[in-house]
């Protein structure tokens, strides 16, 4: 180890032993050096050069692991101030995330982590440190436990925090100063907080918050949306010195926080690229937030109360689906999941929609839906998707354009170009006529149906679709439009259930009640049972023949005698 | 004057619908946000009115021509803000 040409120390180190720092501080004829390291390792001082003392110092990167949280004190007091932040990310990163669950149980764990998460923080913020923060925050967040975090974040007493940074066109920056202590953070604000709307609940300056307790921050740099975090977070917001780099901070509500893969998302950099898979729930939050973050002012603008009431139910989902996982969150804690929903009902049921409010209502609509979408799905156990796809959520998924299924009575199609060289594919039209060879093109009504002129007339007949023979009630299954197969005919996208394809506005009908609002809770089966069993007739609409499905108060409407399934009402009559 | 705010989108749907301020389907997406929002807060029989109504709306959308879906709509809208306004006077 040499310094300015100097030798200083000799560092032997074992060959298994990654991750170790060094650290040398000169002052006055004194050169301080530390060894942060996680090994076996030894550190020898060499013959001094003339003049210059040497101070030799070895530090257990594992100490935080160990819950030896004295030493990692003693390291940072002795470490200088400008490897502070080295050290605590070393310290970090050589703790797995179990041990680092167990850090904040103690008050000594609490204060050590609430040091190093200071120094990770401070000054510039790589995208490391960044992520060795979120860490930590995750961690101090399942140690408070979903239960108690939900109900803070729901008390109305629960403090919340004004946040804007300075800037050329701000006029009244707040934000507060934070300094951690043996017993909790000693939080200061400036005076300017008192042009606040959150002055009316704080009423103070100066306040001593424990480390438990879970406080919100209103970002008005990201156009006000509130955060409930560990009020370990402020830290990192007192030492944000920039807008961007508080921004970054607020993405990770939006992304990965849950995985702990946040740092950097939205961000670039190199971190950017190490992020390989994010959680699919951050699909639907993302798309969510990023549209109600855009339209925060107009949503309270247009809704008053409703909006704010949905706007509460956002921030409190996304902060709770940030530090736990919108799975967990869905089965935890379904009422923070149906407030979405509600709230987002009551918003739209508020106002009559002119044009321009549907299309903003549209997209959040779409956003709450696919929200709520991914936690049914995620409460059983969600799936995990490339984090390309859910920083775009907008895009729809790839879809491979196959050629239809049989819907013959004893045949089968096979995709083209897959045909066997035997007999060719037909389909029958049943009543003893011969068979017709298919084509990949939409076929014409099958069956032997009288028309009906758009009145009730006879009962199906006994030609049915390929989907009655042969198969199960299973194999139609029960679910959303993303979770089925989906067929691209003449341009447009279906979701293939059963035998059968189905429009989105159909799927979406079918959906259970309370989970959507079209959702009318008929199922599959149910849909099937009507096109087998009851009455049938046929109308043109617009040049587009439809049959129309009968069956009690159920009623489905199809194209090409039945395949296409374009809408269902089960409370029609 | 009605002032409960989903009863009120119901007529102010309806009359946005007969004005063509509001399509088929805007008229169909507000009339199932306020069915959802009124489940188990309103009169049955007007709860059932809209789910009739919701259902039939629906149904013109894709039974009907286009030309002759306003005649066909403002029927089933002329019976449900009869039964509305029979409790809502």
């Amino acid at each position: 180890m040499l310094s300015r040409g100097v030798p200083l120390a000799q560092v032997t180190l074992a060959s298994d032993s990654p991750g170790n720092v060094v650290n040398v501080e000169m002052e006055g004829g004194t050169a301080e050096v530390t060894l942060g390291h996680t090994g076996p390792v030894k550190l020898e001082a060499v013959p001094a050069s003339a003049g210059l003392k040497v101070k030799l110092h070895q530090f257990d990167l594992r100490a935080l692991a160990l819950e030896r949280y004295s030493d990692v004190q003693q390291a940072l007091n002795e470490a200088s101030w400008n490897g502070r932040d080295d050290l605590a990310e070393a310290v970090l990163k050589a703790t797995s995330d179990e041990e680092l669950a167990r850090v904040p149980k103690s008050r000594d764990g609490q204060w050590a982590l609430a040091r190093l998460c200071e120094e990770v923080t401070s000054g510039y913020v790589s995208d490391e440190e960044h992520k060795q923060a979120q860490r930590v925050l995750r961690a101090w967040a399942q140690h408070v436990g979903l239960e108690r975090f939900s109900r803070a974040v729901e008390d109305k007493r629960t403090k919340v925090f004004p946040v804007r940074k300075s800037g050329p066109t701000v006029r009244a920056p707040v934000s507060p100063a934070v300094r951690a202590s043996p017993d909790g953070l000693k939080v200061s604000l400036s005076s300017k907080v008192a042009e606040y709307p959150e002055w009316q609940a704080l009423k103070e300056t100066h306040f001593h918050i424990p480390y438990d307790e879970v406080v919100g921050v209103r970002l008005y740099d990201a156009g006000g949306a509130v955060r409930y975090v560990p009020a370990l977070f402020l830290v990192e917001v007192s030492n944000a010195e920039e807008r961007n780099t508080l921004q970054k901070c607020g993405e990770m509500f939006a992304l990965g926080l849950t995985l702990g893969l946040g740092g950097g998302a939205g961000a670039g950099g190199a971190a950017a690229s190490t992020l390989a898979w994010c959680d699919r729930a951050a699909v639907g939050l993302g798309l969510l937030l990023s549209v109600v973050d855009d339209h925060r002012g107009e949503i309270l603008e247009r809704y008053g109360e409703e909006g704010a009431r949905f706007l509460q139910a956002t921030d409190v989902l996304a902060s709770l689906v940030a530090f736990y996982g919108l799975g967990r969150v869905a089965v935890a804690l379904p009422r923070a999941v149906q407030g979405l929903r509600q709230a987002y009902l009551g918003m739209k049921a508020s106002k009559a929609a002119l044009s321009s409010d549907e299309v903003l209502l549209g997209r959040i609509g779409h956003g709450v839906d696919e929200l709520l979408d991914q936690a049914e799905k995620a409460s059983k156990g969600g799936e995990v998707i490339p984090i390309e796809r859910a920083r775009k959520p907008n895009l729809p998924p790839a879809v491979e354009e196959q050629p239809l299924r049989a819907t013959g009575t004893d045949v089968r199609l096979v995709p083209l170009g897959q045909q066997s060289a035997g007999p060719r594919a037909v389909a029958s039209p049943g009543g003893g006529k011969p068979p017709t060879p298919l084509s990949p093109a939409a076929p014409s009504l099958q069956g032997t149906r009288p028309a009906g002129a758009g009145k009730a007339s006879a009962p199906r007949p006994s030609t049915e679709l390929g989907a009655a023979k042969g198969e199960g009630r299973a194999g139609r299954l029960w679910g959303t439009w993303d979770g089925y197969p989906k067929v691209t005919v003449g341009g447009r996208e279906y979701a293939q259930i059963g035998e059968r394809l189905y429009t989105r506005h159909a799927v979406e009908r079918m959906m259970p009640r309370g989970l959507t609002t079209e959702g009318r809770s008929m199922s599959p089966n149910l849909v099937e049972d009507a096109i087998r069993e009851g009455t049938s007739s046929r109308v043109v609409v617009d040049g587009v023949e439809r049959t129309i499905f009968r069956s009690g108060s159920v009623e489905v409407v199809t194209e090409q005698g039945g395949k296409l399934v374009i809408s269902v009402n089960p409370f029609k009559y | 004057m009605i002032t409960h705010p989903h009863i009120k989108l119901i007529l102010d749907s309806a009359r946005q619908y007969r004005e063509q301020q509001l399509g088929i389907e805007g008229l169909q997406q507000n009339l199932s946000a306020v069915m959802s929002a009124l489940e188990g807060d309103v009169a049955k029989e007007i709860h059932d009115a809209l789910r009739k109504a919701e259902a039939w709306v629906d149904s013109i959308r894709f039974t009907v021509n286009e030309a002759d879906r306003p005649a066909e709509v403002g029927r089933v809208l002329d019976e449900l803000e009869g039964i509305v306004r029979r409790f809502y006077r």
